[in-house]
């Protein structure tokens, strides 16, 4: 007995020699901050990685949204639309690049013509764009298609400011690059030049987490300061146990697409009917944080919608009576002998839509209602194909700080997510206004319309307005994140 | 030495049948690269950004002449770039290769070592304390899952003591907590095959023999017998080391290891062509070179195996 516990021992012994060291944690550096986060960029191209570069605070874009939603620049103080598709901008000349050097005229212009020539994205909105400097502080843009909303068009993701430095970028956000690990971690260290309040910001690492269990032990163990991405549950476990957990506003709306070519839902009472039975509040309950949708776009907006969304049981039951529905011994409604059944899909990548697909279920089997669910892979291709009655969905509607872009994809005439061919005349007329309005009330109320023609016709069911959950450290306890995963690092970070 | 051809050309025949039919199999996934990487940016599926996306990933090419341009380009080392990210295969691959390893080769050979004596002792000492704990030890991890083990221990020492640091730092304590999961999930299995080889032999007339002329019975296990149940052991242990590759994907998660798992996963999500076929044709090869030095091994050992 005496010589096995020896020999036991002894291979503990082993074991510590093989392995080394004592098990002492080191202590992290007390200025550095560390965000856990479920990836950073794979490389800093701005072609490549564009949006990722100004969400972890590299790059920015020529103008920004604040967390009101209204789009900001540090780079232009003026911009004048001189003819259809000519504009010009006259910069405030304070913006320097992370090396030191003046972001002036012709950086931008250098930048933006490399990213129109470079990525076809770019040219989206109004064609080919031209950018040339007209003096240090002038830059004119010529469009090949017109648009009212130039300043939106250069907020948008793709169109970051850089200037390339051998064989490496250089950026002008609060931070800069220090080491990047691919798929791994990033390191960041405050970019001097950004503003007088370099030296007050900290250094911070973004570390990649796959398993959120994992990441919420990292942070109650302290590794963490910022928790990204907190499930509803998370959220409320974290709050119990006392740490900061702050519900901030997604911008991203959380709705569904209606198949109107097949299926039940094709019939608009049917449609109406569902959207009627559907409990928001429930919803934004069960999510623990959010609004009752009341458009398409997040209520910070000025352009938001302003539909009322209510639940009325009776009234749906009304309707699909009318619709030639009636429940049957089991109190399900069915039509020739065939029950309503609604085959609801969404994604798994926004943890938020099962949730509420599973709660729309149970919704819909209270008032009567069969339906089926599925979290697709694919959910582009499920919703090409019209393999679907109702499918959940998630986006950011106005990333670049106005309401066409994504009324046009969803609504308009071969729009890119108007899958089930929804046609208007009095949307397509409205739209075709807005394509031609400048941003302002005018085009505000433009796209309330819209919204409220959308409730009517319901091609598109609003759902919920979220609010998205972050847990924080002491350390960064005051920190806001806004505009949902667009900026996870602004300059506010630590100050 | 016909033996040694015929034995080289089936590997050969496997790696080229196997890389068609990888291609092949990648290319059938429900939804492509470029439907995904869309997708993560919300970005609409135009023609125009289709394209665009197709070209830059060099998708717009026949498919013949893409598995040509690719199994070209890696019989001649270059196995090529990701499609999401840009970056050379191959050198991510050998920066990710020691995590995976350290856990899988490491892990293994420590719990292999580990159940060769405890399996020993189990089969000297029936109904032994060895013998007990071995059984539940086998009991135990295949009733536990790994990752529950792994939240457990971080839990434990990461958030209650405060010890030590998984996710930040050097890593060192989260690579050693997965070696030492991967040595305890093998060690019971192992220790198992080891006792039943020991027993065997326990059976046969030479050890009865022996014993019997006074021989002390550990020398006789120990010196005499112990080749049979080292050939098992390997045998065992050989086939457990295709799981180097992948298999440590539950503990590169928890413990947040950059491993080739984490590789593995993060390009299936993004349905990333040349790193899923490269992948897996590298398992190829891994097999290939466990199953000569398996071969080589026996040899040594004088066990006799059919190829």
């Amino acid at each position: 007995m005496k010589k096995r516990s020896i020999l036991f021992l002894t291979g503990i012994a082993a074991m510590s020699v093989l392995f080394g060291g004592t098990f002492t944690a080191e202590e992290a550096s007390p200025g550095q901050i560390t965000i856990g986060c479920g990836y950073v960029a794979d490389n800093t191209n701005p072609v490549d990685s564009a949006w990722d570069l100004t969400s972890h605070g590299i790059s920015e874009g020529i103008y920004m949204q604040d967390a009101q939603g209204n789009l900001v620049s540090r780079f232009v103080s003026d911009l004048e639309r001189k003819d259809d598709l000519t504009w010009e901008a006259t910069l405030t000349g304070t913006v320097k690049f992370s090396d030191g050097t003046d972001c002036d005229a012709q950086a931008l212009a250098d930048c933006m013509n490399y990213l129109q020539a470079n990525n076809t994205m770019t040219n989206g909105t109004a064609g080919v764009v031209t950018f040339t400097a007209q003096d240090e502080d002038t830059l004119e843009i010529v469009t090949e298609r017109a648009t009212p909303v130039m300043s939106s068009l250069l907020a948008e993701w793709c169109n970051i400011v850089f200037k390339q430095d051998g064989e490496d970028f250089l950026y002008t956000g609060p931070y800069m690059v220090e080491k990047l690990d691919s798929g791994v971690s990033l390191e960041l260290v405050p970019n001097p030049y950004y503003d007088d309040r370099a030296e007050d910001r900290s250094n911070v690492t973004l570390k990649v987490f796959r398993d959120a269990a994992s990441m919420q032990l990292a942070f109650e163990g302290g590794e963490i300061d910022l928790m990204f991405g907190l499930t509803p549950e998370i959220a409320d476990i974290l709050s119990g146990e006392g740490f900061t957990v702050k519900d901030y506003d997604a911008g991203y709306q959380y709705f569904a697409f209606t198949n109107l070519l097949s299926g039940p839902m094709a019939d608009p009472k049917v449609r109406q009917a569902i959207n009627l039975v559907l409990d928001r509040e429930e919803m934004t309950a069960a999510l623990k944080g959010g609004r009752v949708a009341n458009g398409i776009f997040a209520q910070y907006y000025s352009f938001a919608g302003e539909v009322e969304e209510i639940t009325d049981v009776d009234a749906a039951a009304a309707l699909l009576e009318e619709a030639g529905y009636a429940k049957n011994d089991a109190g399900i409604y069915e039509k020739d002998g065939e029950a309503l059944s609604i085959h609801m899909i969404t994604y798994s990548a926004r943890a938020d839509l099962p949730i509420l697909m599973q709660l729309a279920a149970s919704q819909l089997m209270k008032a009567g209602i069969e339906s089926t669910t599925d979290v697709v892979d694919d959910i582009g291709a499920a919703l090409e194909a019209g393999e679907y009655d109702v499918a959940f969905y998630a986006q950011h509607t106005a990333p670049s700080g106005e309401p066409s872009a994504f009324l046009n994809m969803a609504l308009g005439e071969g729009g890119s997510r108007n899958y089930a061919a929804y046609q208007s005349d009095e949307v397509d007329e409205l739209l075709t206004k807005m394509g031609e309005t400048e941003p302002g009330e005018e085009r505000d109320q433009l796209a309330k319309d819209i919204q409220a023609i959308v409730a009517e016709d319901l091609p598109i069911i609003y759902l919920v307005d979220p609010q998205w959950h972050v847990a924080l450290s002491e350390k960064v306890a005051d920190y806001v994140p806004y505009c949902g995963d667009y900026y996870v690092v602004n300059a506010e970070l630590g100050l | 030495m016909k033996k040694t051809f015929l034995y080289l050309l089936k590997w050969f025949l496997i790696f080229f049948v196997a890389s068609i039919l990888i291609f092949a199999v990648v290319r059938m996934m429900p939804s492509t690269p470029v439907d995904k990487w869309l997708d993560a940016y919300h970005l609409p599926h135009t023609e125009e950004n289709v394209t665009y996306m197709r070209e830059k990933m060099g998708l717009d090419t026949p498919l013949t002449t893409q598995y040509l341009r690719w199994i070209g380009n890696f019989v001649r080392g270059d196995w090529g770039v990701s499609l999401v990210s840009g970056e050379n295969i191959r050198e991510r691959f050998f920066a990710k290769m020691p995590y995976s390893f350290s856990i899988g080769i490491a892990g293994l050979v420590l719990g292999a070592t580990a159940a060769f004596f405890l399996g020993y002792r189990a089969a000297k000492r029936r109904g032994g304390f060895c013998d007990r704990f071995t059984a539940v030890l086998t009991v135990f991890t295949q009733s536990v899952p790994m990752f529950i083990l792994s939240i457990i221990i971080i839990y434990a020492l990461g958030v209650r003591l405060r010890i030590a640091k998984f996710f930040t730092g050097d890593g060192k304590y989260a690579l050693w907590c997965a070696v030492l999961i991967t040595a305890l999930y093998s060690m019971g299995g192992l220790s198992r095959v080891v006792r039943e080889a020991f027993r065997e032999e326990m059976k046969k007339s030479y050890v009865k023999f022996m014993v019997s002329r006074g021989f002390p019975r550990e020398t006789v296990l120990l010196r005499h017998a112990c080749k049979p149940a080292l050939a098992s052991l390997i045998s065992a242990v050989i086939t457990r080391f295709a799981g180097v590759f992948g298999g440590s994907t539950v503990l590169e998660f928890a413990f947040a290891i950059p491993g080739l798992s984490t590789m593995l996963v993060t390009a299936m999500d993004s349905r990333d062509y040349n790193i899923l076929q490269t992948y897996i044709l590298v398992v190829i090869l891994w097999m290939f070179v466990v199953h000569l030095v398996l071969h080589l091994v026996l040899q040594l050992l004088g066990v006799r195996r059919e190829t």
